[in-house]
């Protein structure tokens, strides 16, 4: 059993004449510890899917389960064991950072003084200690974001369900947001993923689900779904001269040369760049800078949006 | 269960201790009712208006302000969440419809009892009028009024997760509706007869005839709780589950992600 199962989700919005799929028969399973990244474009559907794992929307058709738990049958009990982070978080304005978990802290069954201590593990660990006593009106995004990550993991839950939690932020908050989630995952949490942030994913997931427009486009291991598609690395170099003759080369599936900076694609660039290096030097032709450079995730989301 | 209700009567008075503006609502606005109507009085039994009148009218101002009171407060423990856009995150929360109306409600009834005995002995102070004198049936009459109110904070409530916040004025203007069926201010058989029809099936309406007739301002006696206890457990019971499933709605049509 995998800790997050979801299986043909599909959600629909609006009404008869009028509908608009937000999620089409969508299928995934993150493991237990894995931080599995969900991405895509905006409106992809990738919120609709955290709304739906967290019970606050309801699936047209199609399941989805937490812990082998039906997320509408077991919609309290599953509460119990995920914790939640939206980018943007919001919380009663009037009341301190502390007031406020304390609040969900209680809608958690937590009582004094474990809920005091828990609220002080958290402000040391994310380092909010410092504006504890803030109005949240009063406090930057920053601060507010930390504040979510907290709540999200007042209750110590066994799932997180990540909603774009770095979105806006500063390097210094991100960076604390990415080192609790590699530890928590370490610990064993399950955590699923959801940014627009490509390195965050390369940073953190090996595993990634990629929608658009409702749909799954691909999903596995990241280096599978670069291969899956056809996104190929790339040697390039920088040179002043003609070099026509490397279309000859064996292994070469297409190059291009952009004002100087040559780019050649292949699907073995280690094999390649030894032949390559040999043709330049024999032809007496001068370069600079040649590297391989890998297919970035990057590349690849921004093929699936323009198709 | 009990910490989830300690959780929103917590809340509840931090936000109103945050904001000294909400206290007006408990305290203040009661106490301008009552002196506004309460000077009135004075001086429409100085036209020769017999003097049974100020009791008559303070003793529907103090009943009203409890029902405002106890409406308004469900009303706002449901848009505290609303107006910081915070309910999204609530409901990640392993709450059930229960703890909220539990915990709500409580509240209501806790705000509501403070503002009627503060008004009420004021009361006794500046218009010579004791509500305390009802005595016992003071509970029954309050419990319907309660219930009544509750009722009135869920069905708004109601219309704003199932219409949108546009609804969010009828948390005010729904209780002055009420009012002017409920007798607050003039006994309901003054009332044209097609008003009186629609009185009949207002819980309020009869607190107030039968708290009236309990100290003999009126013909009507505790028989009207008789109808009252029973309408107002239908009134809060519907109402409860009409919020229960348009809280199920908003999940399906996405309302609930919005606030």
């Amino acid at each position: 059993m995998n800790p997050i199962e979801v299986k043909n989700l599909t959600k629909k919005f609006g009404k008869k004449d009028n509908i608009e799929i937000a999620l089409n028969n969508i299928n995934f399973t993150v493991k237990t510890g894995e931080i599995h990244g969900l991405l895509g474009p905006n409106g992809a559907g990738k919120t609709t899917i955290t709304n739906i794992l967290s019970g606050i929307l309801l699936p047209t058709s199609g399941t989805a389960k937490i812990l082998g738990k039906d997320v509408i049958k077991n919609s309290i009990e599953i509460r119990k064991n995920i914790g939640v982070c939206f980018g943007g978080s919001r919380f009663y304005y009037p009341l301190t950072c502390q007031e406020n978990l304390k609040f969900h802290a209680r809608l958690h069954g937590m009582k004094n003084p474990e809920l005091d201590k828990r609220i002080n593990e958290l402000a040391e660990e994310l380092a909010f200690k410092s504006f504890i006593n803030k109005k949240f009106a009063d406090c930057s995004k920053g601060m507010r974001q930390k504040i979510a990550l907290a709540k999200s993991l007042l209750h110590k839950p066994k799932i997180l369900l990540m909603d774009e939690p770095t979105i806006g932020l500063d390097v210094e908050v991100s960076m604390i947001i990415r080192n609790t989630l590699k530890k928590l995952s370490k610990q064993g949490t399950t955590i699923l993923l959801t940014t627009h942030y490509l390195s965050e994913i390369e940073e953190l997931c090996k595993n990634i689900t990629m929608i658009n427009k409702g749909k799954v486009i691909v999903k596995g291991k990241i280096s599978d779904v670069k291969k899956k598609l056809k996104f190929s690395d790339n040697i390039s170099f920088t040179t002043n001269q003609k070099i026509d003759f490397i279309s000859k080369i064996k292994g070469i599936k297409s190059w291009k040369d952009l004002n100087g900076e040559v780019i050649i694609h292949t699907n073995s660039p280690e094999k390649l760049i030894v032949p390559l290096i040999k043709q330049l030097e024999k032809r007496k032709i001068k370069f600079n800078d040649l590297q391989i450079n890998p297919a970035t995730l990057e590349e690849v989301v921004l093929k699936i949006m323009k198709e | 269960m009990l910490n989830k209700i300690y959780a929103y009567l917590e809340r509840n008075i931090r936000m109103i201790r945050s904001a000294p503006g909400e206290i007006f609502q408990i305290t203040i606005w009661p106490l301008i009712g009552l002196l506004s109507i309460g000077l009135l009085g004075n001086f429409v039994v100085g036209t020769g208006a017999s003097t049974n009148t100020i009791g008559f009218i303070i003793l529907g101002v103090l009943i009203w302000n409890f029902f405002s009171v106890s409406a308004r407060s469900m009303f706002v423990g449901f848009m505290y969440d609303v107006w910081d856009e915070c309910l999204k995150h609530h409901f990640t929360n392993p709450v059930r419809t229960r703890d909220f109306l539990l915990g709500n409600g409580i509240f209501a009834l806790t705000s509501s009892i403070i503002g009627f005995i503060l008004v009420g002995l004021l009361s006794i102070y500046l218009f010579n009028f004791n509500v305390f004198s009802i005595g016992f049936y003071l509970i029954p009459g309050l419990f319907i009024v309660l219930l009544h109110g509750l009722a009135d904070g869920l069905i708004v409530n109601s219309l704003i997760l199932r219409k949108g916040y546009g609804y969010h004025s009828l948390g005010w203007a729904i209780p002055g509706f009420v009012m002017i069926f409920s007798g607050v201010y003039y006994p309901i058989n003054t009332l044209p007869e097609i008003m009186q029809k629609i009185a009949f099936f207002l819980p309020s309406s009869h607190a107030i005839e039968g708290l009236r007739g309990i100290i003999g301002l009126s013909n009507a006696g505790i028989s009207e709780f008789y109808i009252g206890i029973p309408l107002a457990i239908i009134y809060f019971s519907i109402s409860a589950w009409i919020f229960k499933t348009s809280i199920t709605k908003a999940k399906h049509n996405g309302f609930i992600t919005k606030y």
